[in-house]
């Protein structure tokens, strides 16, 4: 009896043997999109003949800020990344903003309420007309040395110059561990936070039917849910443009409890279509699960990722005269994995 | 009568200080300003609108053999085939640019001092012999039935046969050539030209100084005679060819900037060939190079990890991609540019060419093999040279009355280690 | 044996030392292709209102500082070789430009300093200049910290104890307009340390400027436009103390490299009909400048340029003329007021591409008689000028120059 109970006890530590790990590996931090950081990543900025992208930065301390950024693009299909980069100065507590189709010039005559008024960070490039990749903002010191501060916060809203609709989503940050950081950015949990390992992303199937729309009498039921899922790996050699790629498992269960799984590339960004609309065809690359693999209008994607990835979901609800309503959300994120960020 | 004694010590510094005399300037540069074993016309245009007159001279009192190529580095879209460009992003989505940087070999023989001339798209011919122009008569070529120029002048060649070939009017690249002996690369540095681009309307002419990389002339460390010349020279000790420079900066107006006393708009366009050449195994040297750039604001931008294979000629306005260019009015009004290869390994051949690499087994299968046992497989990628021309637009003219100039590039550094290579067929 | 052993020994000794000295021994030659301690633009042509030339004509002028930080200070000189006609006191080249009077020759110096900021490029019109206010980094600047938003030009501007952070700027520039209009001149500008004890820069960041000209012919009615635009020249330092304003352009001996012993100019001769378009024909000037020149005694350099002509048969021709101050001519116009019976002309040499080597000799000590020099090729006749400017070739080193400053 007595062999029982210290068994029965050992097995109860050893529970909390275990569950005292998992808890250490939770507290493995991560990147994430509700607090400042020293590195922000912003997966999905477009420009295109109907959308603009508009980002905010703010520096969230009461010193002045320096912020080394990279528009990242891979524009001819091979997964190669390019970047363009830029370097910002922000004041106290400054938030500041520009449109990425017109960047941002220093002129200290902006007027006040035009789009350039405030103190201008720097000097931002525009993108050229088609640009879709990514924009990484790292926190340096006045010399161009990474600076781990984790002081700064972004957002991003994706206009329809057309229509006005706009979708929002936050810059995922990536937060500093050690007050001594330097070049290579090691996100391995000692140096920077990591990456998520894994990205869980909730969405409406290619085809579905809204039920807002639905209800609110569209009579030819001819409302439509599509969904577009952007990737960007954490691991960026910024200097000699390395492609990063591997493959993205998925598993996709629906309100059925019904899993589908499968796989997809990805390289240093990648923008996959969950499903096509009028206003989208032809933007994207790939086509998952084609309508009808999913019984219903709402379902869960897990992504299992080899290497540290950040992403972003943008849908588009589109009623039966082709009115485009959009989101972005950013994703749920779990597990971790190391990556290195190279800046030149 | 007093014997002279001679003193050995001197005799060892004067034997090393006759070498010095004429050994080249041991400073390990590609100049624009000297001569040299190897001559580089980055921009040689004759595409049926602009044509270029090649001026090269043996600065020598001994007589000069020379080898030349010309690189046609025309590119087409690899599905719309008939697209022609420049890098990838000209090209539809996923199609990519290819390049088939063909050469085309030529051999001249110079005598001493003697400067010659030729119009690239006809080439020119010999004539043996050849009259002199004189007073009072119009000193011209004249175009013989097989299109090619006679000139006066003493070339060293068989009757009416071509002194150098015409490339045509599809052709836009560069043209190299190096000093022989009996066909195998001589170190005499003796080599130096000009190259006059001229529109064929307008007679608008841009002329730069061809690029001149000295040899090593010790004959301990000089320019073996095999097939590979290596660019790996100081100046100083071993190597065969001075190093390419490690940066290369100029200064642009902004593109699109409206110049104050003329009223027109300015445009640059910068033409890049990389310091190494896989000629006999007919591949594009694959380049990686970074643009920085600062205005007159000190404002810094920056194009980071920039490929081309072979050759790049691009106004700034599409310098990353088409249409996005970034050193642009609007941005400032004047960049000061500096253009520097990467410190990163990719393959030169091999089922992976032009991937980035850390051996050689990471190129894949087929990894070729120099004329002289040099591996070419993950090598350090090119270093590059180039030059830049400026197009003046007046609002409201043809693009044909732009004017035009031409200059040539700054350099900085030195590269070092592998430096670069050029196989020889 | 062993004396013999002993000689062999010393021998080797002597190379050895040789060659250390070797190593110590950079290109000591001008430049064209890398930033230098002195630039110097050998051709800056201004004459807006066309009395001089066919159309209204003005060079663009460009300096830029390598430094990758801090500032950099060039100290200039304007070389105004600009004659005056003895009748009316207009400005001349030559006879030809003064109506039955003589061209005095001319010349004085203009001299003014740029402060350039790290990798900052500058680029003005000669008939312009910069005048303060158009710099591009003059402020107003901001206070530090918490009181950036303040505007400021200096601490006094800011709460105590504050300060304004000023940073790098211009200010303490200025660059004046070319002394008269019409003009044909030079420019010659120096590093120097900057700040308060500036000096010229033989500092381990000397040689971090370079420069450009574009000479510009425009004529508004007829909607043209032919630049011309050529490197500047530079000459690198060594890193000796300058002590006493004697800049002593000698190679390792001096404190900046010396000039070429030789200049090659590759070229078409004069009347060449253009292999391109058969109905032009080639022309090109040629502007020479002596390496030496005293600005504190306004006193200029002064060679005799030697010059050995070759044509495509290897025949060889050879003149001279004197490079007094500043030399600029047609080619055909050196041997000869007859173009068309110099050996320069065409039908003359025989051919029509050509190599002419330039070597100055006898200049005036302490002043030496090297010399620099650019090209201008150019074709006619067109109803729209079109012309290009390139720089020389150069071969050996050059002797002893001397530049003495103010």
């Amino acid at each position: 009896m007595r062999a029982l109970y210290r068994s029965w006890l050992l097995g109860i530590g050893m529970l909390c043997v275990f569950a005292g790990a998992a808890g250490s590996q939770a507290q493995q931090t991560r990147a994430g999109t509700d607090r400042p950081g020293s590195i922000l990543m912003f997966p999905k900025v477009v420009r295109t003949a109907q959308r603009d992208t508009i980002v905010q930065i703010t520096n969230t301390g009461n010193s002045i800020n320096w912020v080394h950024c990279f528009y990242l693009s891979a524009p001819d299909g091979s997964g190669y990344c390019g970047a363009v980069d830029f370097e910002l100065v922000l004041t106290r507590q400054q938030p500041t903003q520009w449109r990425v189709s017109q960047g941002r010039r220093v002129d200290p005559t902006d007027s006040f309420g035009s789009d350039g008024a405030g103190f201008d960070p720097g000097l931002i490039p525009p993108v050229p007309p088609g640009f879709q990749g990514a924009l990484v903002c790292v926190e340096v010191d006045a010399n161009g040395a990474p600076l781990g501060q984790n002081r700064l916060k972004g957002e991003v809203t994706i206009m329809d110059d057309s229509t006005g609709d706009v979708s929002k989503y936050n810059a995922f940050a990536v937060a500093a561990r050690s007050s001594s950081v330097d070049n290579p950015l090691d996100l391995n949990d000692s140096e920077y936070e990591t990456c998520p390992g894994s990205l869980t992303l909730n969405f409406s199937p290619r085809g579905s039917l809204d039920p807002v729309i639905e209800d609110l009498g569209n009579a030819n039921l001819d409302s439509f849910i599509a969904t577009n899922l952007t990737l960007l790996s954490c691991n960026l050699d910024l200097a000699a443009g390395v492609r990063s790629k591997g493959t993205v498992s998925y598993i996709v269960y629906d309100e059925f409890e019904s899993p589908f799984s499968g796989s997809f590339p990805h390289q240093c960004w990648t923008t996959i279509d969950l499903g096509n609309t009028g206003g989208t065809t032809g933007q994207f690359r790939s086509t998952l699960l084609p309508g009808g693999t999913i019984a219903t209008i709402f379902a869960q994607a897990k992504l299992t990722l080899p290497t540290g990835l950040v992403g972003v979901a943008e849908s588009f609800h589109i009623d039966q005269v082709g009115v485009t309503g959009s989101a972005a959300s950013n994703l749920h994120t779990g597990g971790a994995k190391s990556a290195r960020i190279r800046l030149p | 009568m007093r014997l002279v004694k001679r003193s050995p010590w001197l005799m060892g510094l004067g034997v090393l200080l006759a070498g010095l005399v004429t050994a080249p300037g041991a400073r390990g540069d590609v100049t624009s300003d000297e001569s040299g074993t190897l001559i580089i016309f980055p921009k040689v245009v004759s595409d049926g609108v602009r044509d270029t007159l090649i001026q090269l001279s043996n600065r020598t009192n001994s007589f000069v053999q020379v080898h030349c190529f010309y690189i046609n580095a025309s590119g087409t879209c690899s599905s719309t085939g008939e697209q022609s460009c420049e890098i990838d992003t000209d090209c539809p989505a996923n199609e990519v640019c290819i390049r088939q940087c063909n050469a085309t070999n030529f051999e001249l023989a110079l005598t001493a001092q003697q400067p010659v001339q030729w119009r690239v798209s006809t080439g020119r011919l010999t004539t043996i012999p050849s009259a002199p122009c004189r007073p009072g008569q119009p000193c011209q070529c004249t175009l013989d039935t097989s299109g090619q120029l006679v000139c006066p002048g003493m070339l060293i060649g068989y009757n009416n046969a071509s002194f150098v070939p015409p490339v045509g009017s599809q052709f836009v690249g560069e043209l190299k050539c190096y000093q022989t002996n009996a066909g195998d690369p001589y170190p005499g540095n003796a080599l130096k030209g000009t190259a006059t681009i001229e529109h064929l309307g307008s007679a608008q002419i841009s002329e730069y100084n061809a690029l001149t990389v000295a040899a090593n002339a010790d004959p301990q460390n000089n320019l073996i005679t095999d097939k590979e010349l290596r660019l790996n020279w100081t100046g100083l000790g071993g190597g065969e060819l001075n190093y390419c420079p490690e940066s290369l900066v100029f200064t642009a107006n902004a593109e699109g900037v409206t110049d104050a006393f003329t009223g027109a708009t300015i445009s640059t366009e910068l033409t890049l060939v990389p310091c190494s050449e896989l000629i006999e195994e007919d591949l594009p040297a694959p380049v990686r190079v970074r643009f920085v750039g600062y205005n007159e604001l000190e404002q810094q931008v920056s194009i980071e990890a920039f490929r081309f294979d072979c050759f790049l000629n691009r106004r700034l306005a599409d310098l990353p991609v088409s249409g996005g260019g970034i050193f642009v009015s609007g941005n400032g009004d004047l960049w000061k540019i500096r253009i520097s290869p990467l410190p990163v390994n990719v393959c030169y051949s091999g089922s992976n060419r032009g991937a980035s690499c850390t051996q050689d087994s990471d190129c894949g299968d087929n990894v070729l093999t120099g004329p002289a046992d040099t591996r070419l497989g993950c090598l350090p990628a090119s270093g590059v040279l180039g030059v830049a021309e400026e197009f003046y637009t007046v609002p409201g003219m043809p693009s044909f009355l732009d004017g035009t100039a031409a200059f040539n590039l700054r350099h900085e550094g030195s590269r070092s280690g592998f430096g670069d290579i050029v196989t020889l067929p | 044996m062993k004396k013999m052993w002993q000689a062999a020994a010393r021998m080797g000794v002597g190379a050895g030392m040789a060659l250390v000295a070797m190593a110590g021994i950079a290109n000591a030659r001008s430049t064209t292709n890398r930033p230098a301690s002195i630039v110097v633009w050998p051709k800056i042509v201004v004459d807006t209102s066309a009395r001089w030339l066919v159309w209204p004509t003005d060079t663009r002028l460009m300096l830029s500082s390598t430094n990758a930080s801090g500032i950099k200070q060039a100290h200039c000189f304007y070389i105004n070789a600009t004659g005056h006609c003895s009748n009316d006191g207009a400005g001349c080249r030559d006879a030809t430009d003064c109506v039955g009077g003589e061209c005095v020759p001319s010349w004085n110096e203009t001299d003014f300093d740029v402060v350039l900021t790290q990798e900052q490029p500058l680029a003005w019109y000669a008939s312009d200049g910069l005048a303060r206010g158009q710099f591009p980094l003059e402020g107003p600047f901001r206070c530090n910290g918490v009181f950036a938003g303040l505007q400021c030009f200096s601490d006094a501007q800011c709460p105590p104890g504050v300060g304004c952070n000023i940073g790098q700027s211009n200010l303490g520039s200025a660059i004046p307009p070319v002394p008269e209009d019409p003009f044909i001149g030079a420019l010659v500008c120096i590093q120097y340390t900057g700040g308060s004890d500036t000096k010229p820069d033989q500092t381990t960041t000397r040689d971090k400027l370079y420069g450009d000209a574009t000479i510009v012919q425009s004529a508004a009615p007829l909607r043209f436009v032919d630049p011309a635009r050529y490197n500047a020249i530079g000459l690198e330092a060594t890193g000796k103390e300058v002590s006493d304003g004697r800049l002593v352009l000698d190679g390792d001996e001096g404190k900046y490299q010396s000039c070429p012993g030789v200049l090659i100019l590759s070229h078409l001769f004069d009347g060449a009909v253009d292999p391109i378009i058969p109905a032009v024909q080639y022309g090109t000037e040629l502007t020479l400048l002596p390496c030496s020149n005293d600005f504190r005694s306004q006193t200029p350099g002064r060679a005799v340029a030697q010059f050995l002509v070759f044509n495509e048969f290897e025949q060889r021709f050879s003149t001279s003329r004197t490079v007094d101050c500043l030399f600029d001519s047609q080619l055909s116009r050196i041997d000869t007021r007859n173009p068309a019976r110099s050996i320069f002309n065409a039908g003359v040499a025989g051919s029509l591409a050509g190599q002419t080597r330039i070597r100055g000799v006898g200049g005036k000590a302490p002043l030496g008689s090297g010399l620099l020099g650019v090209a201008r090729a150019s074709l006619g006749p067109l109803i729209i000028p079109s012309s290009a400017a390139y720089d020389l070739h150069q071969q050996g080193n050059g002797g002893r120059d001397l530049m003495i400053l103010p």
